[in-house]
């Protein structure tokens, strides 16, 4: 045998500081930060008025949640193209459940089976008959949008019930449920993805599924469970900006989907699975909606809105080739 | 000194981080010479042909060729110099025709034209003609070794001076080796410079005019075939001499591990046998006789059709993997890049693959943990490593397949599957794993020994088993004295009747 290495591997970084700087979340960070001081003094101050601010919060905490399924998925090397169809077809059901009378609870819980519903036709139809969740997804986000548009029968449903409609309202610590929510899912997430046993493994999955599952570890279960996990969290969403809203329309949240897996991709998730975090997609979505946003409040015409969410998620894909390229070599 | 055809590598130097890759290492290759680059596994080889071929720029020393001093940047202006290589991967696209594929390979990026077959040039028509196969054939269709070839046909469709074959031979029949040896003589002829990686020495002996070893980024001598052996080329390699390879064969096999009663699945069916603790069983057979369809049954990859499976005394039967490996079975894949490592993951997480849920305690895992487990599993393996956290394809396969069978040492199995252990690994990787594999079975672990290498099956197992179109169709004892010749009977399907037993 060979002698003993002299110097045993070392598991500790060079630099904290230089790691922590060549993170994606880091980068996005600091151009959060770069487009916020130049709004603010573009916009004569109207955007750190904290009226803005919290608009913006409540309205886009709900979607932001989304994205957290979204990244789990990525990782595990999977789509999901029906989350926005699921938030409307969710809500749908809920609405439509509530203005025929049937209790909240039940309303809640039939929006959340529906939303559940497409995820475990997504889980299954991936897992079980092989098919690219790409495809999959697909399919499922117009089978979703056309379930919201059957129930709703194109029109919106308004009339909701005030304690339902009092739901959207509730704030805790004078901010709204869900944001509270949004920031404990996204520091506890972020803490247990690679610490708790079973999302560790997600990584395994997303980057050699075979070798995953030569080693025990169940990617047909984690990734069926996943795309549940993300219907399940399209579905809140949906219910919670129904309530919102004091309405749901068959048409809410049509094309979102794109925007929710680019932010993913600013945020760092890889096209080619086993790569992301959930803090990374919440910055990355943050990053969309502060375009949006500061667009606005600065008066440039929003349909140029696009160009520049469009060559920030080019960037983002560049560097996520150049990186998985170079790791590839 | 005659410079004219002659590639000279000169104080060659090459750093990767905290690895001295290359140390200056400096000889020559002549003119119409077929020259063996010879070493184990971080030797440095392959740096040392990516500097060649430009993929990777030296840090310094110089490369000539014709006397001339090489400067190359990228992989496309080497190829334009002449420089092709040929690596071990093979860089074909599937669903296009043979004479797309060698096209692609040929056609310069920059001039789009329309292919017309009979523009391939005589050369490349002679490799076509010798494997006989239709050039509108996609290569999906075409065997592995095949495509070995039409990757070659691509390299030398485009000018070529010097050929670079990184491991040509490690997928190809003994029939497609004979055919890959009358091209590269084909080519020797023509005065084309030739590098020949292998770990197959044999095929040194066979083929090469001249070896240069290497070993620790260094250069250690060049010799010219004749003046060397096996023996002796393994000693450079290493610094060990061949006899003692295989450590000493196992003594006392203890209790009943395993025991396989008409057992059928996919692949195999009405399978028999026994396995002892402390004993290493070797599986000899040809590829698609029913070894690894077996054994991943057992592993409960797939479910198996009939018959009867007790382990350790108790009935057993896999429900899917993880119930297998819960069982105390563990299975080193034979396809170490598509079924065992995760590429873009780090050392440690490979290392703890698949004892993440043995590893967490109340269901988190903890980065101390993770890293004593794998230093700890490193460091019995003698792996050459980096940083706990660099990637694992920064690692040389030897140590990438060190990892993988680290990993279910930490699983700690009572009976651990190997397939194809040491395959495309160098010299001296393969004798540490023989020794881990032989200290396991010292301990009381079960091994199952799949090799398709007559060699290795022969000194590494007490007990040979040998599968013909899915039946085992002998069982022989490592002392007997027609052992060879036995095995040799079992894997065609014939019997053996210089004893006068015949089974079949």
């Amino acid at each position: 045998m060979k002698e003993p290495q002299s110097s045993p591997p070392k598991a500790a970084g060079d630099s904290p500081l230089r790691s922590l700087l060549a993170r994606r979340e880091m980068i996005v960070l600091l151009l959060l930060l770069l487009i916020a001081v130049t709004l603010q003094v573009a916009s004569n101050g109207l955007f750190l008025q904290s009226r803005n601010l919290s608009v913006m919060a409540d309205r886009k905490a709900p979607e932001a949640l989304v994205t957290i399924g979204i990244t789990f998925l990525l990782i595990a090397n999977q789509f999901d193209l029906s989350v926005a169809s699921v938030m409307a077809f969710s809500g749908a059901t809920t609405a439509w459940m509530l203005v025929n009378g049937f209790p909240m609870v039940v309303s809640i819980l039939g929006g959340l089976a529906a939303g559940v519903l497409i995820g475990c036709l997504n889980g299954f139809l991936v897992t079980r008959l092989q098919i690219p969740s790409f495809i999959t997804t697909l399919g499922t986000m117009y089978i979703a949008r056309s379930g919201a548009q059957v129930i709703t029968h194109g029109r919106p449903i308004g009339g909701l019930p005030e304690d339902f409609i009092a739901l959207g309202k509730i704030q805790v610590f004078g901010l709204p449920w869900y944001f509270i929510l949004l920031v404990v899912c996204v520091l506890v997430l972020t803490f247990l993805l690679k610490k708790q046993k079973s999302l560790y493994k997600i990584f395994f999955v997303g980057n050699n599924a075979k070798a995953a599952s030569m080693v025990g570890i169940r990617n047909m279960r984690i990734t069926w469970n996943l795309f549940m996990v993300s219907a399940f969290i399209a579905a809140i969403a949906g219910i919670i900006l129904t309530s919102k809203s004091y309405s749901a329309s068959p048409i809410a949240f049509e094309r979102m989907e794109m925007r929710y897996i680019a932010a993913c991709v600013i945020g760092g998730a890889s096209i080619s699975g086993g790569q992301g975090s959930i803090i990374g997609s919440i910055l990355g979505f943050l990053l969309i909606v502060l375009i949006g946003n500061g667009m606005t409040l600065i008066g440039i015409s929003p349909y140029w809105e696009n160009v520049i969410f469009g060559s920030i998620l080019a960037i983002a894909a560049i560097a996520d080739a150049y990186s998985t390229g170079r790791r590839r070599e | 000194m005659e410079t004219d055809g002659v590639l000279s590598i000169r104080n060659v130097s090459k750093r990767f981080g905290g690895t001295q890759a290359l140390d200056d290492v400096s000889f020559d290759v002549q003119k119409g010479e077929i020259h063996a680059l010879l070493g184990e596994n971080g030797a440095g080889k392959s740096t040392l042909i990516k500097i060649i071929s430009g993929v990777v720029q030296k840090d310094r020393g110089s490369v000539f060729l014709d006397g001339r001093e090489l400067k190359v940047r990228n992989a496309q202006q080497s190829r334009e110099l002449g420089i092709n290589v040929v690596y071990q991967e093979l860089s074909l696209i599937p669903d296009l025709s043979v004479a797309e594929n060698i096209f692609a390979s040929s056609v310069n990026m920059n001039s789009m034209k329309f292919m017309r077959i009979g523009n391939l040039g005589s050369d490349v028509m002679s490799i076509v003609e010798m494997l006989d196969i239709d050039l509108r054939t996609p290569v999906r269709n075409l065997g592995i070794g095949a495509q070995q070839m039409v990757e070659i046909a691509g390299a030398i469709s485009r000018k070529c001076r010097i050929l670079i074959l990184d491991e040509p031979t490690a997928s190809l029949t003994n029939e497609e080796v004979k055919i890959l040896y009358r091209i590269i003589r084909m080519l020797k002829d023509q005065g084309v410079i030739i590098i020949f990686i292998s770990h197959k020495l044999s095929e040194v002996f066979d083929i090469a005019d001249r070896a240069t070893v290497m070993k620790d980024g260094r250069y250690v001598a060049t010799d010219r075939v004749g003046n060397l052996d096996e023996n002796s080329l393994i000693k450079l390699m290493t610094g060990r001499d061949l006899h003692d390879m295989y450590p000493p064969k196992g003594d006392s096999p203890g209790a009943f591990a395993l025991e396989v009663g008409d057992y059928s699945g996919s692949g195999f069916r009405s399978v028999n046998f026994s396995l002892r603790e402390g004993e290493i069983l070797g599986m000899a057979g040809l590829t698609g006789a029913g070894r690894t369809e077996f054994c991943t049954t057992l592993f409960g990859v797939q479910p198996s059709t009939g018959g009867s499976l007790r382990l350790f005394g108790k009935d057993f039967a896999p429900r899917d993997v993880l119930a297998a490996m819960r069982a105390g079975i563990g299975y080193l894949p034979e396809d170490r890049k598509q079924t065992g490592v995760f590429m873009q993951m780090d050392i440690k997480e490979n290392t703890v693959a698949a004892t993440i849920d043995g590893i967490a305690r109340h269901g988190i895992l903890s980065a101390a943990k993770i890293n004593e487990c794998a230093r700890e599993m490193i460091g019995k393996l003698s792996a050459k490593t980096g940083l706990l956290r660099d990637r694992i394809l920064s690692l040389s396969g030897g140590n990438q397949q060190k990892i993988v069978l680290g990993r279910w040492l930490l699983a700690n199995p009572r009976i651990l599957i190997v397939d194809e252990p040491t395959r495309g690994i160098d010299v001296g990787a393969k004798f540490e794993i023989y020794q881990i594999l032989r200290n396991l079975a010292r301990s009381g672990m079960a091994i199952i020994l799949i090799s398709s290498e007559l060699p290795e099956i022969i000194g590494m197992s007490d007990r040979i088993l040998t599968f013909y179109k899915g039946k085992v169709s002998m069982e022989i004892d490592c002392h007997d004295p027609f052992l060879e010749e036995k095995i040799g009977c079992g894997i065609m399907g014939s019997s053996f009747r210089k004893s006068g037993e015949a089974e079949a």
